[in-house]
């Protein structure tokens, strides 16, 4: 019995374990709470709004395990929304309106990296600068208001799917082990936990740190505008205002996930995790009906908690 | 009798089993100024520390102008009218020249700062030092020197009744030094204690009145200056009397043995001309240790930095196999086959958090495309082999080598570069903060990678240690090569002087 006990103490140990606890113990919570909760309109609900937010809490878990910030990723969200409906509506065909868009993206992301890993200034500061720019050439493009377009196709990836699952779920599951695998498996990936973990001892290790951070900043920058364009399928809009608040709530799930604002640790499974709590949490509030202000004091207070589970941590 | 000023009676410290001080007498009067001179570890920063109150002796006592006081805090210690100036710079960055002096008794007028009479006086105390700098600046912004000569006007605005200065010169040019002195007398002749702590023989006997010399935590000897030599104080200081202190420790020595240690030279320094240093030549065999020996501030430092690409040359060149090589960067320098073992191993040499796998063949990884896949298995067994040969201690080498102790640590350190068949790796205080059995362990590693072919650059403050590990010593005095030593001609003592920049007495040839 005790053996068993002490069994279950040690699968639970870590702090992924416990998190899977939480997130399961929510779900009950919230079966018991809402008839509705356990819906498959609903469950496929709660997938696809981690579908946008999903990929930029894992490209946002990369910068932080390098000991970065990204703030812009909002921004970058309707950059892109705005670049793919200018190119659309001008008649532009898809490839080349997704290149256009993603490439502003990646530009975004490449400024970024410049100013941080070249010029060596606080991220923090740099991406709260461009966060600001690049909304503003946003509104500048498109006007204040949101713009529709129309191409079956990105409604299609927007809307449909695939099996039964919808399409933007392939995305995020794409972004997730394709980050997964750079982040485990290659040379970047485990330079990226050195550098945030000691960048001198990197850079005199011979670790090419100026190369490596503009990296982890265009790759940011790339995923911010893959969000952009899931999220321009799903409204048939580019909009000016779209993607604001974003920073946090990436951070948010990143933080759960367990991974240190320090730099040098973190792990993809923790992020998943976090972003499904807060999807489960933010859902759950819809369904029972509580109004969005009090959404964004609960989504406030699971920081402030998950930064005091941390630091009880180390 | 007149009073002392200060006066540690028969005061003993243990740190664990290690006695640190033992039976410490020491008097330091008002109105004079007394050098206080040990070797590497012969006590001085324990003796500060008990007289800062940072932590209380094991058994005797500690007068000040004639009360005994106990329980001393370091602000009691300000009250009493003694000032320290540590080795390492207590200055906050960020702040104002002005407002680091007077920090913690700021001139007041009706309760508030009164920021014009701080800056006045300021102003006036670096005047003093002929500092002619603005008191509103940032001590962020200043250079050494001038960090070096505020934390001394610092410690003189407290107007100091004992004033206790730890190496006070290291940071300092030769007119920098001369304006301290005047600084010093002027206290002296206000009746103020100064104590002078330095390693820099030809300063203390200029400036001091008495000179006290401690080893191994024991008094040795004091008295009036003129009562000394250079070479007399050098030889209270080791204890011997200019005899080799080869063996010490030193059971096996493989460098007379080594394969082509005199014939292949493998890097060759030519006129080397850095900000601090100049005119350096040098070569470094295969197999061999060459030793680097050197006050702090000498040029020591600089040169190893150039050699890993951390300092851009005025003018010199480098050759490494008889090619000659460009070292503008750290990869560069690793590419060339140079490894840095830093001196400070947390800061620059190793990912705490990171495995000891991570921490070893990180490295080598860098020579494939980033985004090229790790090779773990071929890693894993490379690791292993490492902690093996090196004999690492550790439960596996996944372990964050952060579990390790100072000199396993340090072992993996040294296994990156093996890993990456480093020819040269420069070995900067590799013993530093380490214990003394990891120490000797970590020096014979050292040895056997010299003797499997590589050439190594080593450097020590411990003058006996660097006799123990090193073939060859050169020593380096202010910016130049003062004197080379060959293995038959390590003396302890010559050594000593040399890194002062005293010619010394030449070591009889016939005892090797």
């Amino acid at each position: 019995m005790a053996g068993r006990l002490g069994g279950l103490k040690q699968l639970t140990a870590g702090y992924l374990p416990k998190l899977t606890l939480a997130s399961v113990a929510l779900i009950i919570l919230l079966a018991n709470l809402s008839p509705h909760f356990f819906t498959l309109t609903n469950l496929k609900d709660i997938l696809l709004g981690t579908a946008v937010i999903g990929i930029i809490s894992f490209g946002m878990t990369m910068v932080l395990i390098s000991d970065g910030i990204d703030l812009s990723v909002g921004s970058v969200v309707a950059f892109a929304s705005v670049i793919l409906c200018v190119s659309i509506n001008a008649g532009l065909g898809l490839p080349l309106a997704l290149l256009l868009t993603l490439t502003g993206a990646v530009v975004v992301g490449l400024v970024n990296g410049f100013f941080i890993a070249v010029m060596n200034i606080n991220p923090f500061i740099i991406t709260l600068g461009t966060m600001s720019v690049v909304r503003g050439v946003a509104y500048i493009i498109i006007g204040g208001r949101p713009l529709p377009f129309e191409q079956a196709t990105v409604r299609f990836i927007g809307s449909g799917s695939f099996l039964g699952v919808p399409i933007p779920i392939y995305f995020l599951a794409a972004v997730l082990v394709l980050l997964w695998f750079l982040l485990k498996y290659t040379q970047f990936g485990r330079n990226v936990y050195a550098i945030g973990n000691n960048q001198e001892t990197a850079r005199l290790s011979g670790i090419n740190v100026v190369k490596t951070r503009i990296l982890v900043f265009a790759l940011m920058g790339l995923l911010a505008g893959l969000a952009g364009f899931l999220l321009a399928a799903q409204t048939y809009a580019g909009i000016p205002a779209a993607g604001q608040g974003y920073e946090l709530d990436a951070l948010t799930a990143v933080i759960l996930g367990g991974t240190s604002l320090k730099g040098g640790q973190g792990r993809l499974a923790g992020t998943v995790l976090g972003t499904f709590i807060v999807a489960l949490v933010l859902n759950g509030q819809n369904m029972l009906g509580i109004p969005y202000f009090y959404q964004l004091v609960s989504k406030g207070a699971i920081i402030l908690v998950a930064m005091a589970i941390a630091r009880k941590r180390t | 009798m007149e009073t002392s000023a200060l006066r540690i009676d028969h005061v003993t410290k243990r740190f664990g089993g290690v006695k640190a001080l033992t039976d410490i007498q020491l008097e330091f009067n008002p109105g004079e100024i007394t050098g206080l001179i040990g070797s590497n570890g012969a006590g001085k920063s324990t003796l500060l520390n008990i007289i800062w109150g940072v932590f209380p002796p094991d058994s005797g006592r500690l007068f000040i102008n004639g009360g005994e006081v106990r329980k001393i805090t370091p602000e009691q210690a300000q009250e009493l009218g003694i000032s320290i100036i540590f080795q390492h710079r207590r200055l906050l960055p960020y702040l104002p020249i002005a407002e680091n002096i007077f920090i913690g008794k700021m001139p007041r007028k009706s309760g508030l700062i009164d920021y014009r009479k701080m800056h006045a006086d300021a102003a006036q105390l670096l005047a003093m030092l002929e500092l002619n700098l603005d008191t509103h600046r940032l001590v962020a912004e200043l250079t050494a020197e001038e960090k070096q000569l505020v934390e001394i006007v610092k410690a003189c605005a407290r107007e100091p009744r004992i004033l206790l200065m730890d190496e006070p010169t290291t940071a300092l040019r030769q007119h920098e030094v001369q304006t301290l002195f005047g600084i010093m007398r002027s206290l002296k002749r206000k009746g103020c204690s100064v104590v002078f702590i330095s390693h820099r023989l030809k300063e203390v006997m200029e400036i001091c009145d008495r000179i006290s010399i401690i080893r191994d935590g024991r008094n040795v000897i004091a008295g009036p200056t003129a009562q000394f030599t250079a070479d007399s104080i050098v030889d209270h200081m080791s204890g011997k009397r200019s005899q080799p202190a080869r063996g010490e420790g030193a059971a096996v020595h493989v460098g007379a043995s080594r394969p082509g240690s005199a014939s292949e030279v493998l890097l060759r320094v030519k006129d080397l001309n850095l900000p601090k240093v100049r005119g350096i030549n040098f070569q470094l065999h295969r197999g061999e240790i060459l030793g680097f020996a050197g006050l702090g501030g000498s040029g020591i430092d600089d040169v190893l930095e150039y050699l890993f690409g951390l300092q851009v040359a005025e003018s010199g060149a480098v050759e490494i196999d008889g090619m000659k090589v460009s070292l503008k960067h750290p990869r560069q320098a690793i590419r060339h086959g140079i490894g840095l073992v830093p001196e400070d191993r947390q800061l620059n040499g190793e990912f705490l958090e990171l495995s000891v796998q991570d921490n070893i063949c990180i490295a080598k990884g860098q020579q494939r495309p980033l985004l090229s896949t790790v090779r773990r298995d071929d890693e894993h067994s490379a690791a292993t082999k490492y902690v093996a040969e090196l004999s690492i201690k550790t439960d596996s080498v996944h372990t964050p080598i952060k579990n390790l102790s100072g000199g396993n640590q340090q072992k993996a350190v040294i296994a990156k570069w093996l890993d990456l068949d480093s020819r040269i790796i420069l070995m900067h205080e590799p013993t530093a903060g380490i214990d003394v059995a990891a120490k000797q362990e970590v020096n014979r590693l050292i040895q056997a990678i010299a003797a499997a072919g590589k050439g190594i650059i080593y450097t020590s403050s411990d003058m006996s240690e660097l006799m123990d590990v090193a073939d060859r010593i050169i020593v380096i005095y202010q910016g130049r090569i003062f004197k080379e030593f060959s293995r038959l001609e390590f003396d302890h003592n010559a050594l000593y002087l040399a890194i002062n920049g005293i010619a010394g007495p030449q070591p009889d040839l016939s005892r090797g």
